[in-house]
C-alpha cells in the first residue's frame, strides 16, 4: 500500500517536473525580443545574430527547440551565463550550497522554534506569554524579509557588532575541504571548530532574517491545532489521569496537532527559498539566489531558466519527501488523494 | 426581507466590532484607502510625486514642514509614500480582479465535474503552486521591461493557484452534504449547481482570504520594488524607497524606515481585518 502511494506521489512530482519545464521555456520563447540578439548585444551585425540563430537552434521547430533544451537540462547543460560568461552549471554548482545551507538552517528555525513557541501559546492560552507571543508572530508575517534583513543588520550589524553582516566566512579564513559545499558541516567534519563557528555566525542573521515570516505562520498554525487537539478526548482522558500538562502537550497533543504544520512545511521550504531571493542579496551572501537575482536582472535567459528548474527539482524532492514522512505519521491519508 | 438584512447586517457588525484588533484593522485600511484615493489633495507636496529636483533640501531630516524628511533630490517622503500606496492597492485590486475568478472557476469546475478536468486542472495548479510567486513573478518581470501593468500580470500569473487550492477543497467536501445530493434529484444543471448551490458556500472563505492577499500582493510588490523590479523612476514605489535608503544608513534613516513601516502598517492592517472576517464567517484557518 505504502508502495504504491509513493509511487503515485513520485509520478505527480515528474508531472510538475515536466510542466515548470514547459512554462519556463514557453516564458522564455514569448517574451519580447530575439534572444540572439540579446545574447550579442546591439552592436552585433545581423550576419552574427543569424549565425548564432543558426548554432542555438532557434531557426527549428518549437518543439524541437524544446526536446533540446529538456535532454541538454538533464545532463545539466544549461548553455553559458551571459552574467558571468562562464557555464551556468559551473555557476549553479558553485553557488547552490551556500542557499541550501541558508535554506536548512531556516527550515530548522522555522520547525523547531515555530512549533516550541505555537505549542507555549497553546498551553498559556489567554495569557499575556500568549497575547505577546501572537503579536511577534503576527509582525513576522506582515513585516516583509527585507525589512527584517535591514533591521537585523543595522541592530546586530552595525550598532550592537555582535554578527558579521556579509559573506559565508569572515575574509582571512579559508573554506574547508569541499564535501558537501555546506561549510558548517564540511567544518565540522574536517574537525576544524572554529571554521565551524565562523560559518555558524555567518548564518545567523541571514537564517533569522529568512526565516522569521514563516516562523510567525508557523507557530500561529501550531497553535491553532493544539488548542484544537487538546478538546480531543484522548487528551481529557490524559488529564483525567493526571499526566502532568506539559508531558501532554509536547508528547501527546503534538504529534496529531504537527500533521497540519508538517503538510504546509514543503511549501514552506519552496517559500522560504524564494524570499532567499531578497535575504542574500542584503547579506552578500554567495548564494543560487543572488546569482538568480544577478541573471534576471542583466537578462541573462539561461542562468534564469537554470535557477528556476533547480529550485523546482528541489521543491519536488521536498514535497515529495514530506509526503511519503506524513503518510507514515498518519496512514489514513495514504487512501486518498487529498493532499 | 430588508429589516431583516438589516438585522442581521447589525448583529455581524456588533459582533465584528467586538474584536479590538479586527476593528484596528478596519481603521488602518479606510485610513490608508482615503490617503490613496485622495493622495493628489492630502499630499503636502502633491507635485513630489513625479519628477521633481530641489537641491536645497536634500536629505532634510524630519520636521514640521517635511513630516518625514526628504529624499536624495529633495522630494517630500510622506507625499511620495501617499502616491506609493496609490499604485500598491491598484496593484492589490487589479492582481485579485485577475487571479481570484480564474482560481475560483478552475477551483470549482476540477471539484464539481471530477475526472479528466479534476486530474489535468489540478496538475496545472501544482505546477504553478512549484514555483514561489515571487520568483515567477521575478522571471516575467525580468524577462519583459518592468511596468505596473506587467507587475500585475507577473503577480497575478502566480496567485489564482491558491485559490483553485482553495476552492477545489472546499467544493470537494461540499460535494457530500445532502442538500446537494437533493438538487441533483431535482436536475439541476452542472452550471447551477456549481454557481448557485456551491459558489455562495465558498464566499466567505474566498472573501476571507482575498482580505488577507490585498496585503501580500502589496508586500510582494513591494518585494520586487526592493529587488529592483517595481515601478520605473520616478513613479514612487513602496519597496523601491526603502532600497533607495538602504544605501545611507544609519545616518539618513528616515526614508527606508517609514517606507517599511507604510508597508508593515498596511499589509497588517489587511492581516487584521481578515483574521476578523475568518472569525465572523466561521472559516476554519
Amino acid at each position: 500500500m505504502i508502495g504504491l502511494f509513493v509511487l503515485r506521489r513520485l509520478g505527480s512530482g515528474f508531472l510538475v517536473l515536466i510542466g515548470v519545464s514547459v512554462l519556463i521555456f514557453a516564458l522564455a520563447r514569448v517574451m519580447p525580443g530575439d534572444p540572439a540578439r540579446l545574447a550579442l548585444g546591439s552592436s552585433a551585425t545581423s550576419e552574427q545574430v543569424e549565425a548564432l540563430r543558426l548554432q542555438l537552434g532557434l531557426n527549428r521547430s518549437i518543439p524541437v527547440q524544446y526536446l533540446g533544451f529538456v535532454t541538454r537540462a538533464v545532463r545539466g547543460d544549461f548553455g553559458i551565463s551571459l552574467y558571468s560568461s562562464r557555464r551556468v552549471s559551473t555557476d549553479i554548482a558553485e553557488t547552490f550550497p551556500a542557499t541550501l545551507e541558508l535554506v536548512i538552517v531556516s527550515t530548522l528555525l522555522v520547525g523547531v522554534l515555530g512549533v516550541v513557541l505555537g505549542v507555549l501559546a497553546a498551553m498559556r492560552r489567554g495569557t499575556w506569554t500568549d497575547k505577546a507571543l501572537q503579536l511577534v508572530a503576527v509582525l513576522g508575517v506582515v513585516t516583509p524579509t527585507f525589512v527584517w534583513a535591514v533591521l537585523l543588520m543595522l541592530l546586530f550589524g552595525f550598532w550592537l557588532g555582535w554578527l558579521p553582516i556579509a559573506g559565508r566566512l569572515s575574509e582571512w579564513l579559508l573554506p574547508p575541504p569541499h564535501v558537501t559545499g555546506l561549510f558548517i558541516i564540511d567544518a565540522l567534519l574536517a574537525g576544524e571548530w572554529m571554521l565551524a563557528g565562523d560559518a555558524l555566525r555567518h548564518v545567523v542573521l541571514p537564517a533569522v532574517a529568512l526565516s522569521l515570516p514563516a516562523l510567525g505562520q508557523t507557530a500561529r498554525l501550531t497553535r491553532v491545532n493544539m488548542i484544537e487537539v487538546q478538546r480531543a478526548p484522548h487528551i481529557e482522558l490524559m488529564r483525567a489521569f493526571g499526566v502532568p500538562e506539559r508531558s501532554i502537550s509536547f508528547k501527546y497533543a503534538l504529534r496529531p496537532a504537527s500533521i497540519p504544520t508538517l503538510t504546509i512545511i514543503g511549501l514552506e521550504f519552496v517559500a522560504l527559498f524564494g524570499n532567499a531571493f531578497l535575504v542574500e542579496s542584503v547579506f552578500m551572501w554567495p548564494g543560487m539566489a543572488r546569482y538568480g537575482v544577478q541573471t534576471i536582472l542583466n537578462k541573462d535567459l539561461n542562468g534564469l531558466m537554470a535557477t528556476v528548474m533547480v529550485m523546482t527539482i528541489l521543491f519536488v524532492v521536498v514535497n515529495t519527501v514530506t509526503d511519503i514522512v506524513i503518510a507514515y505519521v498518519n496512514p489514513r491519508i495514504q487512501g486518498t488523494d487529498a493532499v | 426581507m430588508n429589516r431583516r438584512g438589516a438585522t442581521r447586517g447589525r448583529i455581524a457588525w456588533y459582533r465584528f466590532s467586538r474584536g479590538r484588533f479586527q476593528v484596528i484593522g478596519l481603521v488602518i485600511v479606510s485610513l490608508v484607502s482615503v490617503g490613496a484615493l485622495a493622495a493628489p489633495l492630502i499630499a503636502p507636496y502633491p507635485e513630489h510625486a513625479g519628477r521633481f529636483v530641489d537641491v536645497e533640501n536634500i536629505y532634510r531630516a524630519p520636521d514640521a514642514q517635511h513630516l518625514m524628511g526628504t529624499d536624495a533630490v529633495g522630494r517630500d517622503v510622506f507625499s511620495r509614500l501617499l502616491f506609493a500606496y496609490r499604485s500598491s492597492m491598484l496593484l492589490s485590486i487589479v492582481v485579485l480582479a485577475l487571479a481570484v475568478p480564474v482560481g475560483v472557476i478552475v477551483g470549482l469546475c476540477a471539484g464539481y465535474l471530477g475526472g479528466w478536468t479534476e486530474t489535468v486542472a489540478m496538475r496545472i495548479t501544482d505546477i504553478f503552486l512549484a514555483v514561489p510567486s515571487l520568483v515567477l513573478a521575478m522571471a516575467i518581470l525580468g524577462l519583459f521591461a518592468p511596468s505596473l501593468t506587467m507587475t500585475m500580470i507577473a503577480v497575478a500569473v502566480g496567485w489564482w493557484p491558491w485559490y483553485a487550492r482553495l476552492v477545489y477543497n472546499q467544493t470537494r467536501s461540499i460535494c457530500t452534504e445532502e442538500y446537494i445530493t437533493a438538487a441533483h434529484v431535482t436536475g439541476a444543471s452542472a452550471t447551477r449547481m456549481m454557481f448557485t448551490e456551491i459558489l455562495p458556500v465558498t464566499s466567505g472563505t474566498v472573501l476571507t482570504k482575498m482580505t488577507l492577499d490585498m496585503g501580500f500582493v502589496i508586500l510582494l510588490g513591494s518585494s520586487l520594488g526592493f529587488i529592483g523590479l517595481g515601478a520605473q523612476p520616478p513613479t514612487p514605489d513602496l519597496g523601491t524607497m526603502v532600497a533607495e535608503g538602504t544605501a545611507l544608513l544609519p545616518d539618513v534613516w528616515w526614508q527606508p524606515v517609514f517606507a517599511s513601516l507604510a508597508i508593515l502598517v498596511v499589509v497588517l492592517g489587511f492581516n487584521l481585518l481578515g483574521d476578523g472576517l475568518r472569525d465572523l464567517f466561521g472559516v476554519e484557518s
